[in-house]
C-alpha cells in the first residue's frame, strides 16, 4: 500500500539506513538517478552523488538533531545528468531517527536562478571583480580615445586616416557602452525608486517604442487582464527589462510576425527562498511569448546567466540584466521553450497600494 | 612676448595615456603645458613658479592631490 503511494508520487523519494545505505526508493527516484531499484537498493548513497556533496554532513546533522532540514540547491549532478540542482528534503523517520527520507523537488530556472543569488558567493566576487573592470578599463579606454581624436582633428591627416580614427573612435565607445551595461548588472541601488505602476501602461510604451524602432513589421497581440492590481516597482529599470525581452522576441519572431503580451493573476505562483519558512507569493503574471524556433535546450538552464547568448553578436547581457534587475525588485523571471513558442514569465509579488 | 598672452598650464595624471592626449590637446590649442605622473612631480612644478593653471587627478601613487594641495596655496597658483 504505503508503496504504491510512494510510487505515484511525481518527486524521487529513497530512505537510507544507519550506514548511509539506500534502503528504498520510488520509481520516480530510479528514472531520477537513471538506475534500478535493484541496483540502487543496498549500495550507498555516496555512489550516487558528486565526491564533494555535502550529504555526509548534512545526514550527521540529521541524525543528530533528530530533526529534519531543507537544503536548497543540493548538487545531484551524475554523468548523464551534468549541474542538476535539487531542493532536497531530508527527514528522519520519526520511530527511528538512524533512517532517513530524502525527498527531492527539482529547481524551475528562476529557482536555480535566486538561490544561486542568494547562496553563491561567485557572485559577490564577480561583482568586486566588475568593479574592478570598469575602473582599470575605463581610462586607458579614455587615453585611446583622446589619441584617436587628437589624430583624426589634425589637419593634415587624410581621408584614409580620418575613417580609421573613426573606427577607432566607435569601437572605443562599444567598449564603453558595454561596460556601462556591465555596471547596470552590478549597481543594487535602482530599487530605491519604486513606486506602485500600471504595469499595462508600461507594457503599452514599450510596444509603441518596439513598433517605432526594432519591431516595426510585428504584430503585438495584448491580452490583458484589466483587473490586475499595480505592481510595485522601478518605472525605468521595468522599461529596460520589457524593451530587453521584446527585443528578443522579435528577433526571434522574425518568420512569425507576431508577439503575444499576456498579464494575469495567477495565485498559484509561490517561491521559497532559503531562509523562509512559508514560500513567498508572486501572483501578478506578465507573460512575452514568441512562436520562433525556440531556445536551444542546453542554453536553456543557463540562459540567465551572464555572457550567455545565442546570438551571433550577442554579447549575452540582456537576459542577465533582466534577471538580476527583477530580482532586486523581488519578482522572477522565468522560461519555457519549445519549438514554435518560447515564453518568458515574470511573476511580481503583491503589494498593498496605501 | 607672445607666450606672456599664453597661460601656462600643468596637467598632473598618473595614467599616461589621459596625461599624452590633455597634454597634446592643450598644447594643439595653444597652452604652455608640462605635466607629472606623481604629487612630488606636480609639488615641483607648482615650485618652479611656472603655472597659471592646474588640472590634476585625484589618486596618484605617492599621494593624495587632495592632500597637497593645500600646502600649494600659499604659492603664487592663480
Amino acid at each position: 500500500m504505503i508503496d504504491s503511494i510512494l510510487n505515484e508520487l511525481r518527486t524521487p523519494v529513497f530512505l537510507v539506513n544507519m550506514n548511509d545505505d539506500v534502503v528504498y526508493i520510488n520509481s520516480i527516484g530510479e528514472e531520477f538517478f537513471g538506475h534500478s531499484a535493484n541496483l540502487i537498493i543496498g549500495s550507498s548513497i555516496y555512489n550516487l552523488i558528486p565526491e564533494d556533496s555535502p550529504v555526509s554532513i548534512l545526514l550527521k546533522r540529521v541524525r543528530k538533531s533528530k530533526q529534519g532540514l531543507t537544503e536548497e540547491s543540493l548538487d545531484f549532478s551524475n554523468i548523464n545528468f551534468p549541474n542538476r540542482k535539487v531542493r532536497a528534503h531530508i527527514v528522519p523517520l520519526s520511530f527511528d531517527s538512524n533512517q532517513i527520507i530524502f525527498q527531492l523537488s527539482e529547481l524551475t530556472v528562476s529557482e536555480m536562478f535566486q538561490s544561486q543569488r542568494i547562496n553563491s558567493k561567485i557572485s559577490k566576487s564577480f561583482s568586486s571583480m566588475v568593479d574592478m573592470l570598469m575602473h582599470e578599463l575605463k581610462n586607458p579606454l579614455a587615453g585611446i580615445k583622446g589619441a584617436s581624436q587628437l589624430i583624426e582633428s589634425d589637419l593634415n591627416s587624410d581621408k584614409n586616416i580620418k575613417e580609421l580614427t573613426s573606427l577607432i573612435n566607435i569601437e572605443s565607445d562599444r567598449i564603453v557602452s558595454l561596460l556601462n551595461r556591465m555596471e547596470q548588472i552590478n549597481n543594487n541601488d535602482v530599487i530605491k525608486d519604486q513606486e506602485f505602476l500600471n504595469v499595462h501602461e508600461i507594457l503599452n510604451h514599450c510596444t509603441r517604442v518596439a513598433q517605432n524602432s526594432f519591431g516595426s513589421n510585428i504584430k503585438y497581440i495584448e491580452s490583458f487582464d484589466p483587473s490586475l492590481p499595480h505592481i510595485y516597482a522601478n518605472k525605468d529599470l521595468l522599461i529596460q527589462i520589457f524593451l530587453n525581452l521584446l527585443k528578443n522576441a522579435c528577433e526571434a519572431a522574425s518568420n512569425t510576425d507576431k508577439i503575444k503580451i499576456k498579464t494575469s493573476f495567477n495565485s498559484d505562483k509561490k517561491i521559497s527562498f532559503s531562509h523562509e519558512e512559508i514560500p513567498s507569493s508572486l501572483p501578478l503574471q506578465i507573460e512575452i511569448i514568441d512562436y520562433g524556433t525556440g531556445i536551444t535546450k542546453s542554453l536553456l538552464p543557463n540562459i540567465f546567466d551572464p555572457f550567455i547568448s545565442s546570438k551571433k553578436e550577442g554579447k549575452g547581457l540582456g537576459l542577465s540584466i533582466v534577471a538580476s534587475g527583477l530580482n532586486d525588485m523581488g519578482a522572477v523571471i522565468d522560461v519555457m521553450s519549445s519549438p514554435g513558442l518560447t515564453n518568458f514569465i515574470i511573476n511580481f509579488p503583491l503589494k498593498k497600494n496605501k | 612676448v607672445q607666450s606672456k598672452n599664453l597661460k601656462n598650464i600643468i596637467v598632473v595624471d598618473d595614467d599616461r595615456s589621459i596625461r599624452v592626449v590633455i597634454s597634446t590637446a592643450l598644447t594643439r590649442a595653444g597652452y604652455n603645458v608640462k605635466s607629472s605622473g606623481t604629487a612630488a612631480g606636480m609639488r615641483r612644478l607648482v615650485e618652479s613658479d611656472f603655472a597659471d593653471i592646474l588640472i590634476t587627478d585625484v589618486g596618484l601613487p605617492d599621494g593624495d592631490a587632495l592632500d597637497v594641495l593645500p600646502k600649494l596655496q600659499n604659492m603664487k597658483l592663480n
